[in-house]
């Protein structure tokens, strides 16, 4: 085949073919359920052991004592780990580690904002639902 | 009048102060086909004098520090200054390091906030469409 | 009379989007000499290594650079493992090997579209970055990450590889070995590419050697040294590597081979998923504490033999971690292979060293103390009497 040729092929299959970008904003992002994005921890689930905030590289999390009308018989010393998302890396270690599975965890990603947030309003949502998400 | 100006396309300076490179390989692929900012108008400037938005990347090191300074000032107002991943917001995992001021917000104003580590090209299209969105509502620092 | 016109390139680099200065001194166009500066990335990850504990610690070394992390890891694992006395599940090493193969792949595609870019040929650039994505998207469903795997934990990976994902990796990998012929094919027909990088740079066998450079570099100046066929480490002993050895030695040859190379990937990540034993490659719990003792493990990254030195004297923290990146060996010592070439060709020698400046930095800690406006003869730093400008 001569190179004009080829390239008239190049051309027109172009033509014909959908267009690669994905329109971001308009269009949900093609991110897949495997993405590892922002996490919380369960607080009907957190015992309060420490290790998340013992193994985070980062150190993006604090142990911080429970809200004083809530009690949890599984977690004795009334603390639980709130994740700093400016600081965390997203490494997913705080999941792996902990003991009783108490991170919820979801692909979500667009955090950009105009100030750094964490994860205490989130946690504490969780309160009241019996470990259901 | 001014926002006016800067309104449909307001340039990228992309300035990586000590990353490790995953964040610049991530706004690298956010200016390609696939994301393709060029449909906002964004485009990486050529010059830190032609630009509006300032992307920095990295654990801010002493020695970059001075420059991202420098490279602040250089910059025409109104700009806006977005901080890309866990490193240019606190320093990450290297925070506390010895050579390091960990985050740009010591040495510059920033005005968003990008998390993740690094984060996803969507995600840094994201902070840049708050920045415009900052931008245009005569904020941003000047 | 002023000898020479000295120009800086950088620290804001024209190809890549790194922080390193070169000061080119120039007798009309011809390159004279070079001087490398560097000091911009200097994170002191060293440091960070001995206060933090050995399971932080692979976070920590894995983000030392961004396009080989898991490299990193995998180096750093592999030698606490020895360290501690652990030997990982066989189905870990593939899962492991899978990932460092698909960041091979995705490392090669990028440094050949950045040279695209530093040549000018945008279009190139971008086809290749669109290509690139798709492998991108295989690293994130087998790893959770685009970039950062942080799959590698002491003792096996911290999540499996699923049936239908390794599935998924094959079908992706179709596509990407074709489109990787076909740019194989452009960057050797090319009338462009060619006009710009052959001859450029020529690196002979003996200064490759004398220089002590590593890895693609090595390789395309027809030395056959590669750690993963040498010294095989996690699951090469039983995939078997190819090495590629090309032996003109100039720009070009560097950049076919890293094209070479990424296809011998394409075929080691499909015999891996292909000969992937059963079992369970999650460790059920993690070993904290290591004996006394030193090891010496290494790896082939993208750009080259990689190496760690871990010092330990018992407890939770090493003493001690010495890195050793291909990138410092490749840039800091390569100052030879400008001189004598046009100035325009600067960007297109240093990438095709393929430059990784936050692997590099990392090394120079002497050099933050010292102060950096100190000037460095030329011939001393070719010949790697000072390791530090």
């Amino acid at each position: 085949m001569s190179p004009k040729l080829k390239l008239l092929r190049e051309v027109i299959s172009n033509i014909f073919s959908r267009p690669a970008t994905i329109q971001y904003p308009r269009e949900p992002a093609a991110v897949s359920s495997e993405y590892r994005g922002l996490h919380y921890p369960d607080l009907n689930k957190c015992i309060g052991c420490s290790l998340c905030m013992v193994d985070c590289p980062a150190n993006a999390i604090k142990m911080v004592k429970l809200p004083p009308d809530y009690k949890n018989p599984k977690n004795p010393r009334g603390i639980y780990p709130v994740v700093d998302y400016g600081k965390c890396v997203f490494c997913y270690q705080c999941v792996f580690v902990c003991p009783v599975k108490a991170y919820i965890t979801s692909n979500k990603f667009d955090m950009a904002d105009y100030a750094t947030h964490n994860s205490q309003a989130l946690s504490l949502k969780t309160i009241g639902r019996g470990g259901k998400e | 009048m001014r926002n006016k100006l800067i309104r449909y396309s307001p340039w990228l300076v992309h300035f990586n102060t000590g990353a490790c490179n995953g964040c610049d390989i991530e706004v690298l692929a956010a200016i390609t086909p696939l994301f393709d900012p060029e449909r906002m108008g964004v485009k990486l400037a050529p010059n830190p004098r032609h630009g509006d938005i300032l992307i920095v990347t990295g654990a801010v090191t002493k020695k970059a520090g001075e420059r991202l300074k420098r490279l602040y000032d250089q910059m025409p107002s109104p700009k806006a200054v977005v901080a890309v991943g866990a490193c240019a917001i606190s320093g990450g995992v290297f925070a506390g390091s010895y050579p390091l001021v960990s985050g740009a917000d010591k040495v510059i104003p920033v005005d968003v906030y990008v998390p993740g580590c690094p984060p996803r090209p969507e995600a840094i299209i994201d902070g840049i469409l708050k920045a415009i969105k900052k931008l245009e509502e005569g904020g941003g620092s000047d | 009379m002023v000898k020479y016109v000295e120009v800086p390139v950088g620290p804001q680099h024209p190809a890549l989007h790194e922080p390193i200065m070169l000061r080119v001194r120039l007798d009309g166009e011809v390159v004279e000499g070079v001087d490398i500066v560097t000091g911009y990335n200097h994170r002191g990850v060293e440091k960070l290594g001995e206060k933090n504990s050995w399971v932080r610690d692979i976070y920590i070394f894995s983000r030392i650079c961004g396009i080989c992390n898991a490299v990193h890891a995998q180096t750093y694992t592999q030698g606490v493992e020895k360290l501690m006395g652990v030997e990982p599940p066989l189905r870990a090493k593939y899962i492991r090997t899978i990932v460092m193969e698909l960041e091979r792949i995705h490392s090669h595609m990028l440094i050949n579209a950045v040279m695209a870019e530093a040549i000018g040929f945008d279009t190139l650039f971008m086809l290749i970055m669109r290509d690139r994505e798709r492998v991108m998207h295989l690293k994130e469903i087998v790893t959770g990450q685009r970039v950062h795997a942080d799959i590698h934990m002491i003792g096996g990976v911290k999540r499996d590889l699923r049936p239908e994902t390794a599935e998924k990796v094959l079908r992706v990998l179709d596509y990407i070995e074709a489109r990787l012929r076909y740019y194989k094919k452009v960057f050797e027909e090319d009338y462009t590419i060619r006009k710009r990088l052959e001859g450029v740079g020529k690196i002979s066998k003996q200064e490759a050697l004398k220089h002590s450079l590593v890895g693609p570099v090595l390789r395309a100046s027809g030395v056959p040294s590669d750690v993963r066929v040498d010294d095989p480490y996690s699951a090469y002993d039983e995939l078997k590597p190819n090495i590629v050895v090309r032996h003109e030695g100039d720009s070009l040859a560097r950049m076919l081979l890293r094209w070479d190379e990424a296809l011998e990937s394409v075929r080691l990540i499909r015999d891996a998923i292909k000969n992937m034993p059963k079992g369970n490659p999650v460790p059920k719990a993690i070993k904290r504490a290591a004996g006394k003792g030193e090891v010496f493990s290494r790896v082939e990254a993208p750009r080259g033999e990689l190496i760690y030195h871990i010092v330990s004297t018992g407890g939770p923290k090493p003493y001690r971690v010495k890195v050793r990146t291909p990138s410092f060996n490749n840039i800091v010592n390569s100052g030879f292979a400008y001189i004598g070439e046009r100035l325009a060709d600067v960007p297109v020698i240093l990438t095709s060293f393929d430059p990784c400046i936050s692997c590099t930095e990392r090394v120079l800690v002497v050099d933050e103390k010292r102060g950096l406006r100190k000037w460095v003869p030329f011939m001393a730093l070719s010949r790697g009497e000072i390791r530090v400008t």
